[in-house]
């Protein structure tokens, strides 16, 4: 059975103000799109309450950078009270959104992908010997590789809603 | 699983006035890097509101001394009433954030004893009866004076950093204030002239 190592535990983001919802959730899309992971929707669900809009969106996009890692990042993106708001700027009209939303990310890897290593007590040993001593350098790399999309799409989302950015 | 003690608990600085987001978060960084810790963000937050921009950041930098023993910062950062200016400081106009800014600091030390002690209760027991109580390792004495001496760093640091920014905003506020005549060098009388025996 492959073994999944959380590497990046509960990042979170929250913002409460103007935003558009449509707009992050086609960047995340667009962005992971790009940089060849394949798509996972685990979760879309909204309510409608007289606050607003009640939405839950779990995604959890993965990458297959080799034969036995995987990369895995899940987002889970909260939106609480989303209301449809018209604001004018320069003149013109925008439809945009008004309300809280918060971001958690996690990032994993996961070895031994296609279940080879696991068949039988031995191989499991050899494969956690190999994994520790031997090819260390190589879990490193994934966990490099993740850290670094998922640093990534982090400040695009920061930089979508115009927030200060900590690099 | 990691046993945590916290050894700084709330320590705060404080600010009010003129300063640079940017400028801020890059002396962070370079006093934890500085210190060893390896920087990571926890949590960014921020919300808009009619008086200004509220930003909360959660950094939990991490130092790992040894297998065993890690130290972790958390550092919360509250930027408050946050609006952009511009002064000009020294004839330049510059861009400036006003606002209040407050920093807190809790120290932890990470250590992960029981993985390697708890198999047994008992080891475990007499190995945190004996740490405690009869006798600590020196290289374990060491670690705790090491994490508070880091937090004291770099929270005195930031507080410098921030008196230099009411010094900009003294010559962004008031241009036209004259040097004190002790800076004026002409003024000084020179001390007499002594000749050695």
């Amino acid at each position: 059975m492959a073994e999944k190592h959380l590497i990046v535990d509960q990042l979170k983001f929250g913002y409460e103000g103007l935003f558009d919802v449509k707009e992050l959730y086609r960047l995340i899309d667009s962005w992971f799109y790009e940089k060849g992971w394949d798509k996972y929707e685990h979760t879309n669900q909204e309510q409608i309450t007289p606050e607003g809009r009640q939405i839950r969106i779990v995604l959890e996009p993965w990458k297959s950078i080799t034969d036995y890692y995987k990369i895995i990042i899940r987002i889970k993106a909260i939106f609480t009270d989303v209301k449809d708001v018209e604001i004018e700027k320069e003149g013109a009209t925008i439809k945009i959104n008004q309300g809280i939303v918060r971001i958690i990310f996690d990032g994993y890897v996961l070895t031994d992908r296609k279940n080879r290593w696991t068949s039988t007590p031995f191989m499991w040993f050899l494969h956690i010997i190999f994994n520790k001593y031997i090819f260390k350098q190589h879990f490193n790399k994934a966990e490099r590789w993740l850290k670094s999309d998922l640093d990534d799409i982090y400040q695009k989302i920061k930089t979508l809603f115009n927030v200060y950015k900590y690099r | 699983m990691a046993e945590k003690n916290l050894l700084i608990n709330n320590r705060t600085v404080t600010y009010k006035g003129i300063f640079k987001v940017d400028e801020l978060f890059n002396i962070i960084n370079q006093l934890i890097e500085e210190r060893g810790y390896r920087k990571n963000e926890k949590k960014t937050e921020e919300k808009v509101t009619p008086t200004g921009r509220r930003t909360y950041v959660e950094l939990r930098p991490l130092k790992v001394k040894t297998n065993y023993v890690k130290f972790m910062l958390k550092i919360k950062i509250t930027l408050s009433n946050i609006t952009e200016s511009i002064k000009e400081v020294q004839g330049v106009k510059k861009k400036f954030e006003q606002g209040d800014i407050e920093v807190i600091f809790d120290a932890w030390s990470i250590t992960d004893y029981a993985s390697r002690w708890g198999m047994k209760p008992l080891a475990f027991f007499f190995k945190a009866f004996i740490n405690k109580f009869i006798y600590t390792l020196p290289l374990e004495t060491g670690f705790t004076g090491e994490l508070v001496s880091d937090t004291d760093y770099i929270s005195e640091q930031l507080r410098a950093f921030f008196n230099l920014y009411k010094f900009q905003s003294r010559d962004a506020l008031n241009p036209q204030e004259k040097p004190l005549e002790s800076d004026n060098q002409e003024s000084l009388t020179p001390e007499p002239h002594r000749e050695l025996p």
